[in-house]
């Protein structure tokens, strides 16, 4: 459409990417805190998408409600299935495959659950941000700057929470020695609940913007959870940083790399990615080696 | 009057019991040192006062009131606090957020501020260092850090285990020093080492364990003073 033009594919790029690093640093929180890893985190993101879409197709909310609505659903979801899952596994687990397996069941039943229940059609939806600007040749649609906006803003809120509140002393106590942090009268069941609750809420913020551009089904967690999983690994898993840096490099590699050769080898490229960081640097680009 | 009351307690990990009838009294504002080998049981002593092991038999009581069965972050919030062997400081976080973590009960939170200036007094290393990584702090200033987090919770008894290992000579001295300055500030503490010689300096009575039982219970300078004790159990 607008040829080989590098400042909109670094946009684009940053765009993308700072959706990878939401769905990321869910991730990454759940991991760098509880220390297991959730494949069901697809499964949050669509029912922040269906959640978006019920709030404004049937209840006709205010946009920005819906979005409120479609996180406090996913936030509430991911605070049950923690209480009643996670929570036995993780007492008693030594090691990290039953909650790894959990996860897995968890995520082909959510979205076999919504398969029976909404159908397997797309659902789509009109973008929440309307209008399209143009700045320098730069295409710049109004629901895209939205996105980058929205990204900055949750990774400012959750980085304050982690910095400055006693809840993120809470977390990073826990996430760095949990044995220790009983001793301080941290009460780590709840902190896990609690986590697990935000960082699915992060997915479902992300699936609340992307929904308009792509459209509403059973799958739709399935590929931000792939990318979002490339980006742990490059960006380090456990490491907020890496996720947004990792998210942000992924989605402008992506672009480039895209415009070079073409759309089809997106997906080959990001995998080659994740391949040669596992290759030379099996930590992350910020990851610190486990102790 | 007693401050913490153990008595007839036995506690082990699944299944394999290791204290056997422990019976231990703590009083106001004295220093008592827990000794004996590695292995006797001190920790495990500790672990149960502390609500992370749950006694099997026998009762723990602060200030006449029940402690056994509580959770661990209520047993915090009654101000009985345990620093646990080997620092375990939480190595990236700064010096500060150490220590706040170290209020984290409601009460302590609250008075956060001047625990603070009070742990910064006793400790103007950890002042200094505030907005440093913990994990980047030496030995001897991770000992101290652990210490001034255990007193952010405005600790009644502060059981501290084995300060001084793997401390140079004279930051052990230094480290004893603040555990009397501790307890000179009304607060109680039970000190667990293997170094029985100093801990008999500072402390003003002790117990000797062996087994996962108490052998022997007495004024320091009684435990000190025999020959049998001393040779048998402390390895002076």
């Amino acid at each position: 459409m607008h040829g080989f033009n590098i400042a909109q594919l670094l946009v684009d790029g940053v765009v993308a990417g700072s959706m990878y690093a939401l769905m990321a640093s869910g991730i990454s929180l759940i991991w760098g805190t509880m220390r297991m890893l959730n494949f069901a985190h697809g499964e949050f993101y669509m029912i922040g998408g269906y959640t978006l879409f019920f709030a404004l197709v049937a209840l006709k909310v205010h946009p920005v409600i819906a979005v409120g609505l479609g996180l406090l659903m996913t936030f509430i979801l991911g605070v049950v299935v923690e209480r009643l899952i996670m929570r036995w596994l993780l007492l008693r687990a030594e090691w990290e495959m039953p909650t790894l397996v959990a996860t897995l069941g968890l995520s082909v039943f959510m979205q076999n659950f919504a398969l029976r229940t909404f159908g397997a059609g797309d659902l789509g939806l009109p973008y929440v941000v309307p209008g399209v600007f143009r700045v320098a040749g730069v295409v710049l649609p109004g629901q895209r700057i939205a996105i980058v906006l929205v990204a900055i803003v949750a990774f400012a809120a959750v980085w304050s929470i982690l910095r400055y509140t006693k809840f993120g002393i809470a977390i990073r106590a826990t996430s760095q020695d949990r044995d220790t942090a009983v001793l301080m009268g941290i009460d780590f069941p709840k902190v896990y609940m609690l986590t697990f609750g935000i960082s699915v809420a992060l997915a479902a913020l992300a699936a609340t913007m992307l929904a308009p551009i792509y459209s509403v089904n059973p799958w739709m967690g399935q590929r931000p959870m792939l990318k979002a999983f490339i980006v742990v690994v490059f960006g380090g898993l456990g490491s907020l940083e890496g996720a947004v840096l990792g998210g942000m490099a992924l989605g402008i590699i992506e672009s480039v790399g895209v415009a070079v050769v073409s759309s089809e080898w997106q997906d080959v490229i990001a995998f080659a990615i994740l391949i040669l960081v596992l290759w030379i640097r099996p930590q992350g680009l910020f990851g610190a080696k486990e102790s | 009057m007693a401050l913490l009351e153990l008595t007839g307690v036995e506690a082990g990990y699944a299944g394999v019991q290791v204290l056997w009838g422990v019976d231990l009294e703590l009083r106001e504002r004295e220093i008592v040192a827990l000794l004996g080998a590695n292995g006797a049981g001190k920790t495990t002593v500790l672990r149960t006062i502390s609500g992370i092991v749950k006694p099997w038999r026998g009762g723990i009581s602060l200030q006449e009131q029940h402690l056994d069965g509580l959770s661990p972050r209520e047993i915090v919030s009654r101000g009985v606090i345990h620093v646990p062997e080997g620092r375990h400081v939480f190595p990236r976080m700064s010096v500060v957020d150490n220590l706040r973590a170290g209020a984290y009960t409601e009460r302590a939170w609250s008075h956060q501020r001047e625990t603070l200036e009070d742990v910064y007094g006793l400790f103007p290393r950890l002042y200094e260092r505030r907005s440093q990584f913990a994990g980047t702090l030496s030995g001897g200033e991770q000992q101290m850090l652990a210490i001034g987090r255990g007193l952010m919770a405005r600790p009644k008894c502060l059981m501290i285990d084995e300060p001084s290992l793997g401390l140079a000579p004279k930051l052990v001295d230094a480290v004893l020093d603040l555990v009397i300055r501790i307890r000179d500030l009304g607060c109680t503490v039970l000190l667990v080492e293997q170094n029985a010689q100093r801990a008999l300096e500072v402390a003003e009575r002790a117990y000797v364990m062996e087994h996962g039982r108490i052998l022997f219970a007495g004024a320091s300078a009684a435990v000190a003073g025999d020959p049998a004790i001393r040779q048998a159990y402390l390895g002076l």
